[in-house]
């Protein structure tokens, strides 16, 4: 569903480095140990980044970066390209792992603050194909601003809190199937206003 | 489809957002991927919800991991053997242990066939395997090598039950196919017996070893005895044949006991081997989650009376841990009890009543002596095809 990333990083043209995510990923698959630490490189500051945003200590993020990219190394076979992004199929599963860390910390945990740290500069290419490299995180976030209040609560309660949804909806006071809807609602939005729209209509 | 599914599409799809937020329930995840394991229509929602994720993702900040990090993964990946292709091999050791050729999955659309080569263990084109693919970008695999942790894992059970969830979906058409075609647990038998087989040989062994030892007390105490009778006999020469004697007598005590363990086994699993070939036994295979590994397993719930858990081809673990044994029932897990696995990784455990409602069986490694609430991910993981009845199908003895 993503366009090939040949040419995310043109200033290294040789070499691992210049091959995209999903090219890294089928080379990892056969055991090469010199693309999946391309691909630490290339993602480590995303992984450790949403990592210490959900889980708010240091080392436990880093214990989620090394169980999620250890699985990373040890899946990469049952990456399939046609299914997602190499990057969104990384994050997804630091995501998940990060999520497992602090629901199990729970429930003695403070949740993650709402409140967003400031934006730091962008240091590396940000390599997120489906927009083909054209948003970073402030542009994504200014996204997820345009979204209705309760709708951005849902999302980010889910996403970076690791509430479920019943927690949500006892959290938010709001019905199961309100929380449901305003999520999925405000994912679709938040495509929309991405500008994602077109291009998963194509993918079908 | 298939009719065992509780979820139609229209509800899978109304979950898609949840799904890929990871905010639903684990019983919930395990549905939706259920669903998504056998369901042979497209779902394009999970995968679009799935791209919105990766943006969310990007919004956090770009933070560089801890150097050391880098250097501590790389090693942990040189040392970590990768899943060579599919979920087929997370079945492969229990396929090859169990089923020998004699199952085939057939659900259209969500299962894929072997390709040539990947599961050289199994008689050609005999066995099928359903496909994750379904589940796409969306669903993270988050089954680890337990050794290529650095030290004692954060994760825990949500991790477990994650993981354990991801495994009984990709199993679970193969599960249905196999419940339904060894219904009579010939396959589950022959392992069992292989296993009685093993304890016996091992008892065998213990005992021919235990044999030559007792000859060789008895030639020790019969030059201590001769010693004694000569005058010119040292006294460091016999309190080196004493010594000796000591040592060997230590050893002797050893095989006994190695020997009294092993008729353990062998007994337990003759009564485990008699209750999986009882009529209405609730066996869940045991499948290994690591593709390194070879240890398989079963648990056996007897229509009365307790239940039985084998295991075959565990790896050895430190001496500070233990494996153990976990009743999941709608996703919580209470203590089955301790496993020590003996020579060639076999280990059982009988006199289980499992709580009510348990659906699933589950091993971890855990620190010696057991611990409360599973800290690991599973090793081996298997699901009933039926839950415990309240009231138990077994009773504590």
């Amino acid at each position: 569903m993503s366009e090939p990333n040949d040419g995310a990083l043109p200033l290294t043209p040789a070499g691992s480095a210049a091959r995209s995510d999903e090219e890294l990923l089928t080379a990892a698959a056969s055991g090469d140990q010199e693309c999946i630490a391309h691909l630490f490189d290339r993602h480590q500051g995303s992984m450790y980044g949403l990592a210490l945003r959900i889980t708010n200590d240091t080392m436990l993020a880093q214990d989620v970066v090394q169980e999620a990219f250890l699985g990373v190394w040890r899946n990469a076979a049952r990456f399939e390209a046609s299914k997602a992004s190499g990057r969104t199929w990384i994050m997804s599963i630091t995501h998940h792992r990060a999520i497992d860390a602090i629901r199990r910390r729970r429930p003695t945990m403070e949740l993650p603050e709402s409140e967003m740290p400031p934006p730091a500069a962008l240091t590396i290419p940000d390599l997120w194909e489906e927009v083909a490299g054209r948003l970073d995180a402030g542009a994504i976030r200014t996204a997820l601003e345009r979204l209705s209040a309760v709708q951005r609560q849902a999302i980010e309660l889910a996403y970076f809190a690791g509430l479920t949804q019943q927690e949500i909806a006892e959290r938010t006071s709001a019905p199961l199937g309100t929380v449901k809807s305003r999520v999925r609602l405000g994912l679709l939005a938040l495509r929309e206003e991405l500008g994602m729209g077109t291009h998963a209509e194509v993918r079908g | 489809m298939m009719a065992t599914l509780r979820l139609d599409c229209a509800a899978a799809d109304d979950l898609a957002g949840l799904f890929v937020l990871d905010a639903l329930a684990h019983d919930e995840t395990a549905e939706v991927l259920d669903h998504l394991a056998t369901c042979h229509k497209p779902h394009a929602s999970f995968a679009e919800m799935a791209a919105v994720t990766g943006a969310l993702a990007s919004s956090a900040d770009l933070v560089d991991a801890p150097p050391e990090l880098r250097a501590r993964l790389m090693a942990a990946v040189a040392a970590t053997p990768q899943v060579m292709d599919d979920v087929k091999t997370v079945v492969r050791d229990d396929v090859e242990a169990v089923v020998r050729g004699e199952v085939q999955t057939v659900s259209p659309g969500a299962v894929q066939t072997v390709s040539p080569g990947a599961v050289q263990t199994v008689s050609p084109g005999a066995v099928q395997t359903v496909s994750p693919g379904a589940v796409g970008g969306a669903a993270p695999i988050s089954i680890d090598a337990a050794r290529a942790r650095r030290g004692p894992s954060r994760m825990g059970w949500i991790g477990l039950a994650a993981a354990a969830a991801i495994v009984i979906a990709a199993l679970g058409a193969w599960n249905v196919s196999l419940q339904r075609q060894v219904s009579d647990a010939q396959g589950e038998v022959a392992s069992l017996q292989q296993a009685v087989t093993t304890a016996q040989q091992q008892a065998t062994d213990a005992n021919a070893q235990l044999t030559g030892l007792r000859t060789q007390v008895t030639d020790t105490q019969a030059q201590l005895t001769a010693a004694l009778a000569r005058a010119d006999t040292s006294d460091a020469q016999v309190a080196s044949l004493q010594t000796q004697i000591q040592d060997m007598q230590v050893q002797v005590a050893s095989y006994e006991q190695q020997i009294a363990v092993a008729d353990d086994r062998v007994a337990l699993i003759g009564q485990a081997v008699a209750a999986a070939t009882t009529a209405g036994s609730n066996i869940a295979t045991l499948a290994s989650t690591s593709p390194d590994s070879t240890a398989a397993g079963m648990a056996i719930f007897p229509a009365s009376g307790t239940g039985y858990i084998m295991v075959e081809g565990l790896p050895e673990i430190a001496d500070d841990q233990t494996y153990q044994a976990w009743y999941i029932a709608g996703g919580t897990p209470t203590s089955a009890g301790v496993m020590t696995a003996g020579p060639h990784g076999l280990a059982i455990v009988g006199g289980l009543a499992p709580i009510s409602g348990t659906d699933t069986i589950a091993l971890t490694i855990e620190p010696a002596g057991g611990v409360d609430q599973p800290t690991g991910t599973p090793v081996l993981v298997g699901k009933l095809p039926a839950a415990v009845a309240l009231g138990g199908a077994t009773s504590i003895q």
